[in-house]
């Protein structure tokens, strides 16, 4: 199923991806506290983006809106962990996650009834401007100033409980669970379910004709992607311990699709790569005020002509290129 | 008489621009080998749609068994044991030939009923392997099983679509001119695969050609459709016999007047 017979083979692309998270373990044994903080973000928006690529690079499904399903994921989770607090804080945040699938289902009821993809993806950033118009009026979720206070709960696992709030444990709390989640992706990807929204991706029309319910498993990979990118989201309030209407901005929606482009949209852990790639820009350029972000924007303008199919794709034709003489027979 | 497989009757269909079919009646016996031929533009693509359910017709019914499917999308006639074939052959082209038909068959398995054994196992199960390689055999492609399907030759990407279909074990297995395109030594080849195929089968086949010669060893039955109306319909030397049929096959411009 992989697009390039120059990737690597599957235990070293295992053996890497877990060399990436001994990394982010390591982290804080290293590096200052600003980095460590950075590195839980990135983490977090590693994962936002591969669910942002299981729709796009996988079913074909364009999302405009992807930050909906972060924001409305991190506001439930603050909100019900405010409110109920005697509640396990895991499955808090395992109901913010199914709260944003199940929000997806029904949107995707009516966003994916044509099959048309600029349909879908109008509707989605229509969907995000209203759920930021509606954070950002809401006196309960704090308006413009934010939702403040978000605490790093404690979390009971029958034989200890372990304080999320001391020293870097909500770190640690935040790379397993980011872990986790990838690999849910990675198995959706990889699974009977991930060759179905391949097939679609690439002829929505051919694969109906093999008895396959295009719209269900359109369904599908939308409210799984949104109920994983709304867990994400759900981690990511008490880390900052506010979250304010900016999380929901068409901004932050744009990330994902940046990460993917950067990362290569044909590669499963291209966004991921992306990501990472993203954060050590615009860390490189925090320090040149005012244009950073032009600074960054060149940078990522140059990768993507440069390089169409990513970082990931830049690195597939170097092995290509290194080992193609002695692959042909 | 006992209920026809799959009947037409008194089908339209047109686009904004032109009447396509008028007033279609066909009736397509359990295992016939159904030819509709006809010149290109005849219609035989609009009719195949409105069979198989990519298109409803304007009027008119499609009759499966007895029961009327006029409106019953494409998937779910899949699921009652159609299978199709496009005219340019459709397959998933970043997927390799295996993945296509890994594709299929657990598209088939799914709706048959058949459940996967393994839950949490992410790659195709052994059963499905071995119907996979089964069907890679059947139409010759075992040996490239491994190849990106954009790659395959314009042949072996029908022979591939061909397993795609076999892969759904189809009771009615419907082939939108599964020769078209191809030299003269592919389509004997073809031709003999398709009645290979039947015979290991025995399903019902319905096919569309627009060169007569191709399908005369194969058919059991013929329509013959001429600016979307049926003018001759039965047995393969009778509808070859009919005044009509030599005069629009053979009366403008001779035998090739079918071939675009
Ligand atoms: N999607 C379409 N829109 C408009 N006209 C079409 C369309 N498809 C086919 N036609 C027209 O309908 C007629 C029949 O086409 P078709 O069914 O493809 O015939 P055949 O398969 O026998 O060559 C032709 O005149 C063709 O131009
Ligand atoms: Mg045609």
């Amino acid at each position: 199923m992989e697009p390039s017979p120059a990737q690597a083979s599957p235990l070293m692309r295992f053996g890497l991806a877990m060399l990436c998270m001994a990394a982010f373990l390591a982290l804080p044994g290293i590096a200052d506290k600003g980095i460590v903080f950075l590195a839980g973000t990135v983490a977090l928006q590693m994962v936002f983006g591969l669910t942002w690529n299981l729709m796009f690079g996988q079913t074909g499904l364009v999302s405009f809106g992807h930050a909906s399903f972060f924001a409305v994921g991190g506001y439930a989770y603050a909100y019900a962990a405010r409110a109920l607090p005697q509640v396990h804080p895991l499955l808090t945040f395992a109901g913010a996650g199914l709260l944003c699938a199940a929000i997806a289902a029904l949107v995707g009821l009516i966003a994916l009834r044509r099959s048309q993809g600029v349909y879908f993806a109008i509707l989605t950033l229509a969907l995000s401007q209203i759920v930021y118009l509606v954070i950002s009026s809401s006196a309960a979720l704090g308006r413009e100033d934010g939702f403040t206070g978000i605490r790093r709960p404690k979390l009971p696992l029958g034989w200890t409980t372990i304080d999320l709030a001391a020293g870097n444990a909500y770190y640690y709390f935040i790379v397993v669970v980011s872990a986790l989640l990838a690999g849910i992706v990675w198995w959706v990807t990889h699974s009977r379910v991930g060759r179905v929204f391949r097939a679609i991706q690439q002829d929505p029309e051919r694969a109906a004709f093999l008895g396959i319910p295009v719209q269900r498993y359109r369904l599908m990979s939308y409210a799984i992607a949104s109920g994983v990118a709304g867990v994400t989201g759900a981690l990511f309030g008490p880390w900052l311990q506010i979250l304010t209407p900016e999380v929901a901005h068409w901004t932050a929606s744009a990330r994902p699709i940046l990460y993917t482009l950067l990362g290569g949209v044909h590669f499963f852990w291209g966004p991921a790569v992306g990501a990472l790639g993203f954060a050590v820009l615009e860390y490189g350029t925090r320090t040149l005020h005012g244009i950073s972000e032009i600074v960054t924007g060149a940078i990522l303008l140059a990768v993507v002509l440069a390089a169409p199919g990513g970082i990931l794709g830049a690195v597939a034709r170097l092995r290509q290129r290194i080992t193609g003489k002695e692959r042909r027979p | 008489m006992s209920t026809p497989l799959l009947e037409a009757t008194g089908l339209f269909k047109s686009y904004p621009a032109v009447k396509v079919l008028k007033n279609v009646n066909l009736t397509v016996a359990g295992g016939d080998t159904f030819a509709i031929i006809g010149p290109n533009g005849a219609g035989k693509t609009t009719l195949f749609k409105v069979l198989s359910g990519e298109l409803f017709p304007d009027s008119g019914q499609v009759a499966h068994e007895g029961r009327d499917v006029t409106t019953v999308p494409a998937w779910q006639r899949v699921r009652l044991g159609f299978g199709r074939s496009f005219q340019v052959a459709r397959v998933f082209s970043d997927l390799t030939t295996e993945d296509n038909v890994v594709v299929s068959v657990e598209a088939h398995r799914r709706n048959a009923g058949l459940g996967q054994r393994r839950p949490l196992a992410w790659a195709p199960t052994a059963e499905v392997r071995e119907g996979v390689m089964e069907t890679l055999r059947e139409v010759g492609l075992v040996d490239k099983r491994r190849v990106v399907a954009r790659l395959l030759s314009h042949g072996d990407k029908k022979r591939l679509e061909l397993a795609m279909c076999l892969a759904l074990q189809p009771k009615i297995l419907m082939l939108d001119e599964p020769t078209a395109g191809m030299s003269p030594a592919d389509r004997k080849s073809a031709t003999e695969l398709l009645a290979m195929v039947k015979e290991r089968h025995g399903m019902t086949i319905v096919l569309t050609e627009h060169d007569m010669d191709v399908v005369f060893g194969l058919a059991t039955k013929v329509a013959v459709l001429h600016y979307g109306e049926i003018v001759a319909q039965g047995a393969p030397d009778a509808v070859r016999k009919d005044p009509l049929v030599r005069d629009i096959y053979l009366g403008h411009g001779g035998a090739g007047a079918g071939h675009a």
